[in-house]
This record gives structure tokens, C-alpha cells and sequence, in this order.
């Protein structure tokens, strides 16, 4: 073995041959490089940030505060010195009515220190190391705020690293919902189609765990048929006779006579197939946007702000998982027909076991290039949510609802805190590079578009 | 009141010969002389929400179609410089020793946009369709008092009684509605009842079938974009300015709908609509700027008055299941302190933008007149708070910095308002943030609009809520106290819906305000205001906290507004029919 | 190829019933109804409130509610607005109207842009045009559609206040005094107000879709029947414009049927944020009210529409590509 190993040219993976590609293209490993930072920033949040996100004080009132300016220079010396920051002091512009801030270089120099402990504004990583080290701060009364502030006075440049969490753990989440939905959904569609269900027992089947499954099967279909019933009679009493009245009796009747002359002689079959592909007609027949709204609407808002955020990451993971399944659905239909899963059936596997050895590693490559290619959907998603007033809740924050603060400020979001655009920025660089990464992925794992 | 009364009979007495009885505008309704006015030109407006009919029956909306086509027209009307209730389409009234009945003559030579005279039969007519059920107008209640109907009685072509089952203090408001035309509502009406008044003047109604006795009728209409109005001819055969020029002086209204106020402003902004009222700081802001650096010729008037509405934190004394929750919310300290930990001037500050006014009774502060200045206020004030509570048995703490009683019981309560509304959950946020300070736990949610509305509404011995913040509007000048609020049996008596009276000081208010609604002496009915007010200031049913202010802004070449002293989110910042033109 | 069409159809039923019951059931199920909100204004008494709620049908149960709204509607009935007091239809049809003046050339304009930018990043894979235009054209995609509105908004007025010229108007579909223009000048004057709408809404598909055309070029490029074509010696555009894209634009037609329904259902938060006056706006008031036979009536016509345009774009693949045959 060892022998010929040295002989023949090294064997890839196909991740390795796949990462290999993924470096050839620089957007995408630039692309990576930021998520990382991003995704570094949002886990640590605690740690890279001066404040807590929700600290603000009310005497004296830093709402609308601009960026901190660092002096590098002492203006006394005119030499270089520990960078540090002055105090400010707030009046209010007697035009646009605005607050202002001016250093006040007479309440000292507040040096930026590295490494400081704020023991009044403890945080947690994932909710489990408390700690409060932070990399950097300025002594108190001073502040530091390196992107300004909100109208509370809360540190936008905490507020965004916290909110980056949501913002970007939203879209992986909500992908990963729409994935675990499509896949499962689309696996079972493709892989059982023209395999049907039986969904009831017929007399002869009522037997061991059958006494148990048959009886309820019939109370099921007929509770169905009874229920069809109830709905043509109560069609019938609200408008009276006439054709389609008729038509809807007819219905049922036929409805209920069919399951008298099949169930207690042949199975229910149903096609999953068929099922499944209607109900991804269906969700896809109402536009997005207003199935979000009316789901969203259907959750009281009286709930934890964590559980919002759950319920924003299920709902949007719900709305995208229908065009995924068809997808699945597709491969699965081709590689269900592969010789190779033919001959694992033929020699007796289980379909959990042709599923998880080769159906799914079949789609593989599919769903890791669409994955990244959703995610920042989903962190647009957000922050359409968000503007509508339907996205997290307080004391939580996002991009989404940062960036909606600043689009409800309007012009003077532009003019009087350019600022508080910064949220944009961060939604808008996160997009990029997920997209980057995405068309990397994708190009690395299709064999025709290497280079 | 007497006094314009006799202007009006010695005008009509000088034009003499005129078709019509005219009803002369008072120079002191607007800052511009007469000889000054222009005629002709249009002005650019912008609304929020679209409309959604033409028809005056169904119409639910504030600033309706219908209403803008009728102005200010009804048989009474206030002067805005005094507030008192003037005759309008009526010339004079009667009322009958009893109080009981007022009969007005109706202004002879009126007439509708298509010609035919205004009547008595008018306002019959109307009221007939406003109070049938089936109809579902939503002006049905308020042609009842206390359950039971005001009537009107026809006596001849221009004379018509308003008999009320009870006197009332806002006898006038009642008959002040605005009347629509007979021949054309009648026949459908007899014809095909509450059914056929439903079908009428739908938004696709053509412009010309619809008749109007106000100062504007409909030209076009493009749904959710703008709705235009000019003017009618018929209204200004016996409306006036001093000069004797036939009102309104402007030939159309273009009201525009944008639904986004960023949009708004920059309409605005750019010299595309001529009135705003913007409602934030930063909307202000860019006004102002503009109007320094010379881009934009217009006016704003900065914090012209507070808004007419107020806003507020309601504690509920129904918590059969929460006797320890429902005792605090009962308790008078209890409330006293939650008073003390709500900083309205921080609300001022971080939620307006510095622009509101701080509220600490029921009476909407730009009710001037209303409002008792002598009633104790319960300011931000955190020690007292701590005090208050420590009265009541919260002394220590425990380890998360809780106050706890004696038997270690938190003292934490649920504080809830409707989602979407930033502004009152900004309100709710400092509420929290504050009773933490002094170790209360306020778990607040932001709540679905209608779920937070049935909760507030919901009634017996053990309601879903601990406290909501929300706020009401609707109150009037005659009588600011609500019909549906103060009574304990009220729908919305919100902190207490167990059908009776808990607090003494409730059943005085109660037997208060039924007064106070009955008494026909402006003077006296203030005084029970006055009383009203200190007792609620006693009792704080609910906790009143803070609302923005009224923030008018216009384009320059509009002429016409009202002089500064009666620009106020009541009266507003003109009369469009005085408006003009002046380039 | 009849039967085929017919058993579609019939398919079709229960996904209708199945689609406008989940719609129903969905603006049902949120708390309250249309006249919750009523019930806060001091003036009306609850008499009056549940009177309105037995004349609107709101105190019937779900299914009864269901029953008599498809009754109509199979009538062709939409059903009333609560809050316009007026049909359905009459209220959505012109808003759908206006929306289609941004979403047409939008979706016009879409194609025209991605499909060539999608071929040009195919055959010039990896040059540095492909990467300028991918760039680009994520930059759309990376902004939320009503953020951008917002700049384009701050932009035009700047301009404005700069040299005093409307570039274009910062909000609105028709300027002031447009029911006295004569037809031509009305026409310029939607299209004058329509463009920066148009151009949102396209920025924010194009980087998807020509993404997917290049992906599918690349494909295409890479079988065998483009090498024999390649080798017979056809010339390169031959190849590419004939054989390549034409194969490569199958996908497209098979979710044409997806445009159908896209095509009415609005522009989305630009209609908001620049106050077009399209269906967005109302539909989110609707929602927002609870305006149920509004919400309900509009979305099956969307309903409506996506089943027939996923017909037709079933039909239409039998044209483009030969080798799919229905039976």
C-alpha cells in the first residue's frame, strides 16, 4: 500500500479540489475574510464593544451624539501623544433644533485605555462566560463612541455589534430552517413519488398494531367525509338552493360514498408527492411580503422579545423553503433512477439508508452554494420586516431596525447624523460578501466552471 | 355672542337686495385685509390615508371626503377667536324655558351646488339616515343621550327644532351637523331603504353627481394618488368676506396622498405642497434649514400649541386572580409613586425631540380654558417614589435589586402598549428603565393594536392586563370629559370595568361629570371641570405622561391664516376659505 | 395535449380551495376583526359596534364566513371592502394598474439588462468586465429597496436645492394639475415620475437573475452538443446565440409562469416610501385594518393568475424546448 501510495499523484477530496478552486477567486476569499470578521465581532460582542447596548444616561443627555473624534495630537504640546478624547458639552442649534455637542477640553483628556474591566455593565458570550473585560474604553464621565449615538444616547457602535447577532444569525437561521423544510419536504416528495402512502387500513389489515391504526384511520376519514357533509349542508342553509349548492352536496356525497366502498376493502393511497408539490403551489400563490405580514399578525405581540425573534426566524424560514423543495425534489427524482442507488436497493438497503448514503450526498454541493446564496436574502428579509415595524423587538436590535430608525428620521438622518447610516453600511457589506462567498462555493463545486 | 349676531342682521341689512341672506366671515379670523386677497389659484395639500368614499352616511374616517366638501357648514358654527357657538346656516334660535328645546330659523336663500334650495326637509332627512340602524352610520350616537333620541322636528320650510331628552352641554355640537341634500338622498331612501343609502357615491361615483352646500365639490379623484376639489359657486352666494367678496377666494384644493411622511416633507421641501404640520424634530429640522439657507419661502410656527389628545399609563384594579397585584394597583401610594417614576421631561426630551408638553389630567392641555392649573402634580421625583413604596411595605431588596414586602413579595408588574407605535415604546422603554432605578420590575411588551385594545376594553371582576400605555382623543371644548371614560359604567372606564364604582372619589366623579354635561352655564361647567380635575388628581385613575406638540408649517404664497394667537392643533393654522393665493 | 390541459385544470380545484382557504383562515386567525379598532373612540357605544359586526358578517363562525365569501365569489364577486363600503375590485383594479406601470418595464427592463450581462459574464468568465458588472450589480441587490428609495429621494432634492432643476420628482406618480394635461403630456408625465421607481426596483433583481443566466450559459456551454457544434465549425454566434441560448433560457420560461402573478402584486416598499400610489400601500392598510375580503379578494386574483401562468408556462416549454412532450 504504501508503496503505490507513493507512486500515483496524490488524490483530492472533492472539498479539497473545491477549496483549492474557492481560493482562485479573490472576491469570494475577500468575500470570507469579512464574514469572519463580522462573525467574530458578533460572537465577542461583549468584548469588542465599550458599552452595553442598551446602557444610556439621561443627566447630561448624549442623544444624537456624533462620532467621538480621537486626538492623537496633543493641541497643548502640539506633540503626539496617548490617543484620548474630551468630554462634550450639549447645547441646542437654534435653527434645526437639534442637539449639538462641542469638546470641552476644560473637564481634562480621557485617555483610551485597552483591556478595561466595567464591572457595572457585565455581559455574556452565548450566555454562558459572563465576563467584563473589554478591549477598549475611556474612564467615566468620558465617553467614547465611535459611530455616535441614538436618540437615547445608547452607543450606535455597541448597539450595531450587538445588533449584527440578530442580523446575521437570522439569516443562517432562517436558511437553515428553509433548508431543513425543503430538504426533508422535497427529499420525501421525490423520493416516494409514484410510491404512495397508505393512509387507512382496510379490514383485513386490523390486525396486531392494526387494532389500533384501523379504527382510528376510519374515525379520521369519516370525521373527513362528515365534516364535508356538515359544510354542503351549511352552504346549503346559508344561500339556499341552487346549482352550485348541488354541486357542493354532490361532492360530498361522493366524498363520503367513496370511503364507504373503499376503506373497509382497499388502502387510502396518497401520492406524498402530489401533496407536498400542491402545498408548495399553494404557499407560493400568495405574495410573499403579505403572507409574511398576515403570519406575523397571527402571533400576538405579547411575547418575549427573544421568542419575536425565533417567530421573525421561523416565519421567514417558513416563506422561503417552497422553491428549494422543487429543487431537491428534482435531484432526488434523477438520482433516485442512478444505477448506483438502484443496485442498493437491489441489494437490500433500507430507505434511511439509500436517503442518507446516497441521496442525500447527491445534493450536497446544491444545497452548500444555495445556502450562501439565501442567507443574504434573509438578512434583507429582516430588514424589510424591520421598516414595517414587524422584525425584533426592544431591548433586542438588528441592522434591520437600526437602519429603520434611521429611514424614519428621513433628510435629517442625511444631513444632521449622517451616522446612523451606518447600519446600511454593515447590511449592505454583509450581502456582498455572503454573495461573493456564494458564487465562489459555487464555481469551486461545479467542475465545468473551474479554471 | 349677541354682539356678531347683530353685525350679521345689520349686514344683511345693508346688502339688502342680495339673493341671499349672507353670512359675512369676520376680519379677525384671518391676518389678511380684504383689499389685500387675490381670487383664483390652487392649493397643494398632502394626507396620510387614502379615502375611502364619497358618501357623507358610511364615511368613518377623520378628514372624509365628505367632510372636506362641507366645510364648516351645519346650522351652528364656533368663532374660533372665542370659541362660542355662532349661528350659521341658522340666522338665530330660540331656546325653550325648559331648556329642553332649541328652534332655529334657517338662513333663507341657501342653496345646494345643483341649484335647488337648502331646507329644513335637508337636516330632517339627514338625521333620519344618520340614525338608522341599518345605515351604521357613525354618527349614530351622537343623536342619543344616555340611550334615549334627540329628536327634530320640521315647523316650517325654514324653521326646525332640536328637542333633547335631557338638557345638555353640547346641545350645539349636536346641532351643528352637516346636513346633505334631500332630493337626493330621500327617493333612494324611501325606495330602497338603508341598502340603497349604502350603495351611493362610492369612490367611483362620477365628480358631477355629487352635491355639496359647502364651500368645495369634487372635480376628479385618482385613487390612492389625489383628489381635487374647486369651487363651489353656490356657497359663495351667501358667504362673504367684509368686502363682499363671495367665499372661498381659491378656485381648487389638490390634495395629494402620501403615505410616507419622509415623502411628505420632501414635497413640502421642494415648494410641491403648501401645508404641513410635521410631527418630529427632525422633520422640523430640515423646515427650518431650508427656510435659513434660502431654499424654501415658507413659515413654520414652532410648538404652536400642544396636540388636542392625551396619553397615558393605566393601571387595572380587575385582578380577581392577583389579589397581591390587584391590592397595589388599587392603592393610591402605589400610584402616587409610578407618577413620581415617569420622567416626562426626559419623554419631552428623548421622544419629541424637546417638542411636547407634559400632561397631568385628563383635560388635553391645549384646552386652556379647561385646564385647573391649581392641581397637585406628581413629578419625576425617584425619592419620593422609593418613599411611597416604602409606606406600603417594600423595603428590601433582593439580590437582583428588586423591591420585595414583607413576605418577599416581588414587586414587578407587565406594562404593555400597541406595537408599531415607536414613540410609546420609547415612552414604555424610560418607564422601565426608571422603576428600576428604584427596584421596580416593569416587564413591558409591545402588543398588538387590537389584542391591547380587548384587553383594555375587556370587563369584570379579572381582567388579562396589569398596565397599558395608549391614549384617546375625541374630547371636546363644551365638555372635555369623555361620555364612554369618566361614568364607571363607561366603556372606557378603562382601569376599572366591574360595571360599578370601587373608590368613593369614582362615584363623585361619576355624579360629576353628569352634572358638569347637563349644566348649560359655561362658567359653572368649568368650575365642576375645576373640581373634577383636583379629585382626579387625588384619585390618578391613570397616569397622564406627556404629548407632542402642534408644529403648523406653510408655503409663503398662501395668504390668509389665522393670527398667531388662534393657530392651534384645535382651531388649526387657517380657514381655507380665507386662504389665498398671493403670487 | 387536450387532456393533458384538462386533468391541469382539474388539478387546479383543490389547490384554489386549499389556497384561498389558508388565506382566509391566515387574516382570520390574527387577533381582533376590521372593527377592534372602533372600539377605542369614545363616541361609539358597544351596541353600535356589535350592530356593525352582525351587518358585516363578522359574528359568524370561520367557515360560514368562508361558505358565503366563495359563494360570491364563484358568483364572480370579489366581495365588499369594510372599509370602502364598495366592491373589491373596483377598489384594487386601479391601484394594480398603477403598480403595473412600474412592475412592466421593470420586469421588461430586467430581462433586457440581466440576460446580456448573464451571457457576457458566461463567455467572458473571470475578465475584468464580469467582475465590474457582478460588482455593480450586487451593489442593487445589497441595499434594502427602501433604503435606496430614501437616498435617490435626498439625492433629487439636493439637486434641487443646488440648481434649482427637478431632476425628477422626489415622490408621486402624476404632478399637480395633470387632469388638465392633454394625453401626450400625461403619458410623459407618469413616465417622467416613474423613473426612479423603475430603476429601484430593477437594481434589486438584476444581480439574482444574471447571476442564474450566466450560471446556466456556463452550463449549457459546457455540453457536448455545443462542442460538436463548435467542431461541425459553426461560427462562434451561431453557436452561442442559436444553439447555447436557447437552451440556456429554459429554466426562464419555466417560472414565467411566476411573472403573471408578480406582475399585479405590486412594487412593493418603493410604492411606500415614494408614494406611488400602487397596490402595496393599500394592501398594507388592509392587512393592517383587517379589511378581510380586501386582503382575501386580492390575493386570489393573484391566485387566479399563477395558476393560469403556470400553464402557460408549461404550454410555452413545449415550444422552446421539443423535447418535452404532454400526454
Amino acid at each position: 500500500m504504501r508503496a503505490s501510495a507513493a507512486k500515483t499523484p496524490q488524490s483530492q477530496s472533492l472539498t479539497q479540489v473545491a477549496l483549492r478552486q474557492f481560493r482562485k477567486h479573490p472576491l469570494a476569499v475577500w468575500g470570507l475574510r469579512i464574514l469572519l470578521v463580522l462573525y467574530t465581532f458578533a460572537l465577542f460582542a461583549g468584548f469588542f464593544t465599550p458599552y452595553d447596548p442598551n446602557y444610556y444616561e439621561l443627566y447630561p443627555p448624549k442623544g444624537h451624539h456624533p462620532p467621538t473624534r480621537i486626538h492623537f495630537v496633543d493641541p497643548e504640546t502640539g506633540k503626539l501623544s496617548r490617543p484620548f478624547v474630551y468630554a462634550t458639552k450639549r447645547s441646542i442649534d437654534p435653527v434645526s433644533l437639534q442637539p449639538r455637542y462641542e469638546e470641552d477640553p476644560s473637564q481634562g483628556k480621557f485617555y483610551l485605555r485597552f483591556f478595561v474591566r466595567t464591572p457595572d455593565q457585565p455581559y455574556t458570550i452565548l450566555r454562558v462566560f459572563r465576563s467584563d473585560l473589554r478591549l477598549f474604553g475611556v474612564d467615566p464621565p468620558g465617553r467614547i463612541f465611535l459611530m455616535g449615538t441614538d436618540n437615547f444616547g445608547r452607543d450606535l457602535y455597541s448597539r450595531l455589534v450587538y445588533g449584527g447577532q440578530v442580523s446575521l444569525t437570522i439569516g443562517i437561521l432562517s436558511a437553515l430552517v428553509s433548508f431543513v423544510l425543503g430538504l426533508v419536504l422535497g427529499g420525501i416528495a421525490g423520493y416516494f413519488s409514484g410510491r404512495p402512502f397508505a393512509l387507512s387500513l382496510p379490514l383485513r389489515a386490523w390486525r396486531g398494531r392494526g387494532w389500533l391504526l384501523g379504527p382510528l384511520s376510519w374515525a379520521i376519514w369519516g370525521g373527513l367525509a362528515l365534516g364535508a357533509l356538515y359544510l354542503a349542508w351549511t352552504y346549503y342553509s346559508l344561500t339556499g338552493l341552487g346549482v352550485l349548492q348541488l354541486l357542493a352536496a354532490g361532492v360530498a356525497l361522493w366524498f363520503a360514498f367513496f370511503l364507504l366502498k373503499t376503506l373497509p376493502f382497499r388502502p387510502l393511497l396518497l401520492d406524498p408527492d402530489n401533496l407536498i408539490m400542491r402545498l408548495v403551489e399553494i404557499i407560493a400563490a400568495i405574495p410573499t411580503l403579505f403572507l409574511l405580514i398576515s403570519l406575523r399578525a397571527v402571533f400576538p405581540t405579547n411575547i418575549d422579545p427573544l421568542f419575536t425573534f425565533y417567530l421573525v426566524v421561523g416565519l421567514l424560514g417558513f416563506i422561503g423553503w417552497g422553491g428549494l423543495a422543487r429543487v431537491v425534489r428534482g435531484i432526488v427524482l434523477s438520482v433516485r433512477e442512478m444505477d448506483y442507488v438502484q443496485a442498493a436497493r437491489a441489494l437490500g438497503a433500507s430507505d434511511a439508508r439509500i436517503i442518507a448514503r446516497h441521496v442525500l450526498p447527491a445534493t450536497a454541493s446544491y444545497i452548500i452554494v444555495s445556502l450562501s446564496l439565501t442567507i443574504p436574502g434573509f438578512i434583507l428579509g429582516e430588514s424589510g420586516l424591520s421598516f414595517l415595524g414587524l422584525g425584533v423587538t426592544e431591548p433586542y436590535t438588528s441592522w434591520g431596525l437600526l437602519l429603520q430608525a434611521a429611514q424614519q428620521g428621513g433628510f435629517a438622518s442625511f444631513v444632521d447624523r449622517p451616522w446612523v447610516l451606518w447600519p446600511g453600511f454593515f447590511i449592505f457589506v454583509s450581502i456582498m460578501a455572503w454573495n461573493f462567498v456564494g458564487d465562489g462555493l459555487r464555481d469551486a463545486f461545479d467542475p465545468r466552471r473551474r479554471r | 355672542m349677541r354682539k356678531i349676531v347683530a353685525v350679521l342682521v345689520s349686514v344683511a341689512a345693508l346688502v339688502g337686495m342680495a339673493s341671499a341672506q349672507t353670512f359675512v366671515w369676520p376680519q379677525k379670523w384671518t391676518v389678511a385685509k380684504p383689499s389685500e386677497v387675490k381670487r383664483g389659484g390652487t392649493i397643494r395639500e398632502a394626507v396620510i390615508s387614502d379615502y375611502r368614499t364619497f358618501n357623507p352616511f358610511i364615511t368613518a374616517e377623520a378628514g372624509n371626503v365628505p367632510s372636506l366638501l362641507a366645510g364648516p357648514i351645519g346650522l351652528v358654527r364656533r368663532d374660533p377667536t372665542t370659541g362660542d357657538w355662532i349661528p350659521y346656516m341658522a340666522e338665530s334660535w330660540s331656546i325653550s324655558p325648559n331648556k329642553l328645546e332649541i328652534t332655529f330659523k334657517i338662513r333663507r336663500g341657501m342653496k345646494w351646488s345643483d341649484g335647488k334650495p337648502i331646507t329644513a326637509d335637508d337636516w330632517i332627512m339627514t338625521w333620519r339616515i344618520h340614525t338608522d340602524k341599518a345605515v351604521g352610520s357613525n354618527s349614530y350616537d351622537s343623536f342619543f343621550l344616555d340611550g334615549k333620541p334627540i329628536t327634530l322636528r320640521k315647523i316650517d320650510d325654514y324653521t326646525i327644532r332640536f328637542i333633547y331628552p335631557k338638557t345638555d352641554a353640547e346641545a350645539f355640537s349636536v346641532a351643528g351637523f352637516v346636513p346633505w341634500p334631500a332630493h337626493i338622498f330621500g327617493p333612494v331612501y324611501q325606495k330602497e331603504g338603508a341598502e340603497g343609502i349604502k350603495k351611493m357615491w362610492t369612490l367611483n361615483e362620477k365628480p358631477e353627481n355629487i352635491v355639496s352646500g359647502g364651500p368645495w365639490l369634487i372635480e376628479s379623484y385618482r385613487p390612492g394618488e389625489r383628489l381635487v376639489l374647486k369651487r363651489n359657486p353656490a356657497f359663495g352666494e351667501w358667504n362673504k368676506d367684509e368686502a363682499g367678496n363671495p367665499l372661498p377666494y381659491l378656485d381648487r384644493r389638490e390634495i395629494r396622498i402620501v403615505k410616507d411622511t419622509n415623502a411628505q416633507l420632501a414635497e413640502f421641501l421642494a415648494g410641491n405642497i403648501d401645508v404641513m404640520a410635521p410631527a418630529t424634530v427632525d422633520h422640523i429640522s430640515q423646515i427650518r434649514q431650508a427656510i435659513q439657507q434660502g431654499r424654501l419661502d415658507a413659515t413654520i410656527k414652532v410648538n404652536a400649541s400642544p396636540v388636542a389628545s392625551s396619553q397615558f399609563m393605566v393601571f387595572n384594579w380587575n385582578k380577581a386572580s392577583d389579589p397581591f397585584k390587584q391590592s397595589l394597583f388599587r392603592s393610591d401610594k402605589f400610584r402616587r409613586a409610578m407618577s413620581h417614576i415617569v420622567n416626562r421631561q426626559a419623554v419631552i426630551d428623548i421622544v419629541y425631540g424637546g417638542l411636547g408638553t407634559p400632561m397631568y389630567s385628563s383635560v388635553y392641555p391645549v384646552l386652556t380654558q379647561w385646564v385647573n392649573p391649581k392641581v397637585p402634580k406628581y413629578e419625576y421625583n425617584l425619592q419620593e417614589a422609593a418613599k411611597l413604596l416604602a409606606e406600603l411595605g417594600f423595603t428590601k431588596k433582593d439580590k437582583e435589586g428588586f423591591l420585595v414586602d414583607s413576605k418577599g413579595r416581588r414587586l414587578e408588574f407587565n406594562l404593555s402598549t400597541n406595537a408599531g407605535n415607536a414613540q410609546r415604546e420609547q415612552i414604555a422603554k424610560l418607564i422601565v428603565d426608571e422603576a428600576k432605578k428604584v427596584g421596580v420590575k416593569v416587564n413591558f411588551t409591545a402588543i398588538d393594536f387590537n389584542t391591547l385594545v380587548g384587553q383594555l376594553l375587556s370587563s369584570g371582576p379579572d381582567r388579562p392586563f396589569d398596565a397599558i400605555i395608549i391614549g384617546l382623543t375625541g374630547g371636546g371644548l363644551d365638555w372635555p370629559f369623555g361620555a364612554n371614560v369618566v361614568p364607571c359604567k363607561g366603556n372606557l372606564h378603562m382601569w376599572n370595568k366591574s360595571g360599578q364604582c370601587l373608590d368613593p372619589r369614582e362615584t363623585q366623579l361619576d355624579a360629576l361629570y353628569s352634572r358638569g354635561r347637563s349644566e348649560l352655564d359655561f362658567k359653572k361647567r368649568v368650575e365642576i371641570g375645576y373640581r373634577m380635575q383636583e379629585i382626579e388628581a387625588q384619585l390618578l385613575p391613570v397616569i397622564y405622561i406627556a404629548g407632542p406638540n402642534y408644529h403648523p408649517a406653510w408655503n409663503n404664497r398662501l395668504g390668509g391664516e389665522h393670527p398667531d394667537a388662534i393657530i392651534s392643533s384645535i382651531w388649526g393654522q387657517r380657514q381655507l376659505e380665507l386662504t389665498f393665493i398671493k403670487k | 395535449m387536450t387532456a393533458y390541459i384538462l386533468r391541469r385544470i382539474l388539478y387546479l380545484v383543490p389547490t384554489f380551495f386549499g389556497a384561498t382557504f389558508l388565506a382566509f383562515l391566515i387574516i382570520q386567525l390574527a387577533p381582533g376583526d376590521y372593527l377592534t379598532q372602533l372600539e377605542l373612540d369614545p363616541k361609539v357605544t358597544p351596541e353600535t359596534i356589535a350592530r356593525l359586526r352582525s351587518q358585516f358578517g363578522l359574528d359568524r363562525p370561520i367557515h360560514e364566513q368562508y361558505l358565503l365569501w366563495m359563494h360570491n365569489l364563484l358568483h364572480l364577486n370579489l366581495g365588499y371592502s369594510f372599509a370602502y363600503q364598495a366592491p373589491v375590485l373596483d377598489i384594487v383594479w386601479p391601484r394594480v394598474v398603477n403598480s403595473m406601470v412600474i412592475v412592466v418595464p421593470s420586469t421588461l427592463f430586467l430581462f433586457l439588462v440581466a440576460i446580456p450581462v448573464g451571457i457576457y459574464g458566461a463567455l467572458r468568465q473571470y475578465s475584468l468586465g464580469d467582475r465590474v458588472i457582478s460588482f455593480l450589480a450586487y451593489i442593487g441587490l445589497a441595499i434594502p429597496n427602501f433604503f435606496l428609495a430614501l437616498i435617490f429621494m435626498y439625492l433629487i432634492l439636493q439637486v434641487y436645492f443646488r440648481t434649482g432643476v427637478m431632476v425628477f420628482p422626489v415622490s408621486g406618480m402624476t404632478s399637480s394639475g395633470f387632469e388638465q394635461f392633454d394625453p401626450w403630456k400625461k403619458i410623459l408625465d407618469i413616465a417622467w415620475h416613474a423613473v426612479i421607481p423603475i430603476i429601484v426596483v430593477t437594481t434589486s433583481d438584476i444581480a439574482g437573475f444574471s447571476r442564474v443566466m450566466r450560471g446556466q450559459m456556463l452550463e449549457v456551454l459546457s455540453q457536448d452538443y455545443i462542442r460538436t457544434a463548435r467542431a461541425k465549425g459553426l461560427a462562434e454566434r451561431v453557436v452561442v446565440y442559436k444553439h447555447a441560448l436557447r437552451n440556456a433560457v429554459i429554466p426562464f420560461v419555466a417560472n414565467i409562469g411566476g411573472i403573471l402573478p408578480g406582475l399585479i402584486s405590486g412594487a412593493g416598499l418603493v410604492e411606500v416610501v415614494m408614494a406611488w400610489p400602487g397596490i402595496t400601500p393599500l394592501l398594507l392598510d388592509s392587512l393592517q385594518q383587517q379589511d378581510l375580503y380586501m386582503v382575501a379578494g386580492f390575493l386570489t386574483i393573484g391566485l387566479v393568475l399563477l395558476m393560469v401562468g403556470n400553464l402557460l408556462s408549461d404550454l410555452l416549454l413545449t415550444w422552446v424546448d421539443p423535447r418535452i412532450r404532454y400526454e
